[in-house]
């Protein structure tokens, strides 16, 4: 017997009554069921980090999670960065530096630098590459990505 | 990369997850960060996926008089961040920090990570490394068993169908000691190629007893008794000169795979173990002079 649950959750403030089968990815149920294809599907394995998402205010990836367990949690995608008439300043960032091109792992690295500017001093480069190392860019080389947190880092107001 | 359907438990207490467990091909999450890319290449096909993510009581961390008692939901994270853990073995926050990325020490838990049994991975080797016991539970009966008991190969433990891994036992180390871990990687976050640690208790500089464990060099974290008898005894300052790689060699048994070579573990292997019980030494001086 496969049973449906019924999920209430909190995404970008708004409150979702839903109806998931289990199997259903997270990442899925954001992207077809709610819409929001901000949030994008790279390798599905936990890899590349293109899904993340945040969980209760912590970096999650959202292949890595059923629908089903988010169940009264609030959660935080790419839509609620900005928007393109007002970028967030990490996007802003972003594009001031060049740090994307084709931009599919852009709102996975956004949401990851987020949480690194929260949480970690990010004193060296090598703090900083090992900070973005969970997220896989095939255009920029990370060279611009690692050059845009730098320069978040110079006006973060607190860790 | 879909899952297979299954149906889904909530649990919210071990009694409910373990009488859930009676059902057929049911099979226990906590951080999914192992299951669920097995369940999303369908190598796992679970029929019942019980989620334990909601039992508070798995995921304390209590000091007591002799031991750490570190609950199966613990994560990665929150065992980086714990300030008992830090105070009493500083090793486990430190191996720590060079598992996966950020994002997955979120989810993570010190119990899924066990359960998995990678024995690459850095809990498996600090479970060894430490003399760790381990809490198992069934519906009927609890039992404790030893880190040694419990890694039986690859991605395979002692763990029986009906069970559940409720806690983890790290003996408090009461003599004076140093430590050290250091593994080989080809991207920060990847598992390790090849990963040593080491705990030397030292008295009046003479080595009086020490814990030597390698991960990536066999089917489970091993323990390296030999080398633990060797330098028992020993002076701290005689520096492990007169180890010969052989002997560092005579217990491990890597694999190739697609990674690296098994002649490549071989190779770098007794440099990492050199390289941690020196290091070791140099952590306990460092700490002395303090």
């Amino acid at each position: 017997m496969i049973n449906k649950s019924e999920i209430t959750i909190t995404v970008n403030g708004e409150r979702f009554n839903e109806v998931v089968e289990p199997r259903m990815l997270a990442s899925d149920f954001i992207r077809e069921q709610l819409k929001l294809t901000g949030t994008h599907v790279g390798c599905e394995h936990g890899v590349c980090g293109a899904c993340t998402i945040l969980v209760d205010g912590k970096t999650t990836r959202s292949c890595l999670k059923f629908a089903v367990q988010l169940n009264g949690s609030i959660v935080e995608t790419i839509e609620n960065f900005g928007s393109i008439e007002k970028l967030d300043r990490i996007q802003a960032a972003f594009k001031k530096n060049h740090a994307l091109q084709c931009g599919f792992c852009t709102p996975g690295f956004v949401i990851t630098v987020k949480e690194l500017l929260e949480t970690e001093k990010l004193e060296t480069d090598e703090d900083i590459r090992r900070g973005l190392s969970g997220n896989l860019c095939r255009c920029t080389g990370y060279e611009n990505i690692v050059k845009t947190v730098k320069e978040l880092i110079q006006t973060r107001k607190s860790y | 990369m879909k899952p297979s359907k299954f149906a889904y438990v909530n649990a919210k207490t071990l009694d409910e997850a373990l009488l859930s467990l009676k059902q057929p091909e049911s099979k226990i999450i906590a951080g999914g960060q192992s299951l669920v890319p097995l369940m999303n290449y369908r190598l796992s096909q679970p029929s019942t996926l019980i989620d334990i993510s909601s039992i508070i009581e798995l995921s304390q961390i209590s000091v007591q008089d002799h031991k750490l008692e570190i609950g199966s939901l613990v994560t990665h994270n929150q065992a980086i961040t714990s300030k008992d853990i830090t105070k009493f073995l500083p090793i486990i926050s430190f191996a720590l920090e060079h598992t996966a990325h950020k994002t997955i020490r979120n989810s993570g838990t010190i119990g899924g990570s066990a359960a998995h049994a990678d024995p690459s991975a850095e809990w498996p080797l600090l479970i060894m490394l430490l003399d760790c016991s381990i809490n198992i539970i069934s519906y009927k009966n609890s039992r404790t068993i030893l880190a040694k008991d419990f890694f039986i190969s690859e991605l395979t433990t002692d763990l029986k169908e009906d069970e559940i891994i409720k806690s983890f036992n790290f003996p408090k180390i009461k003599q004076n000691y140093g430590w050290s871990f250091e593994e080989i990687v080809q991207r920060s976050g990847d598992f390790a190629l090849f990963s040593a640690g080491s705990i030397i208790e030292i008295d009046h500089n003479i080595i009086v007893n020490s814990k030597l464990c390698v991960g990536g060099a066999g089917e489970t974290p091993i323990r390296l008794s030999n080398i633990e008898a060797l330098i028992k005894g020993k002076n701290i300052e005689s520096n492990f000169d007169n180890i010969k790689n052989d002997q560092f060699l005579s217990l491990l048994d890597p694999t190739s795979d697609e990674h690296a070579s098994m002649e490549y573990r071989l190779h770098i292997g007794p440099q990492v173990i050199r390289n941690v019980l020196i290091n070791s030494i140099q952590n306990y001086k460092d700490n002395k002079n303090d």
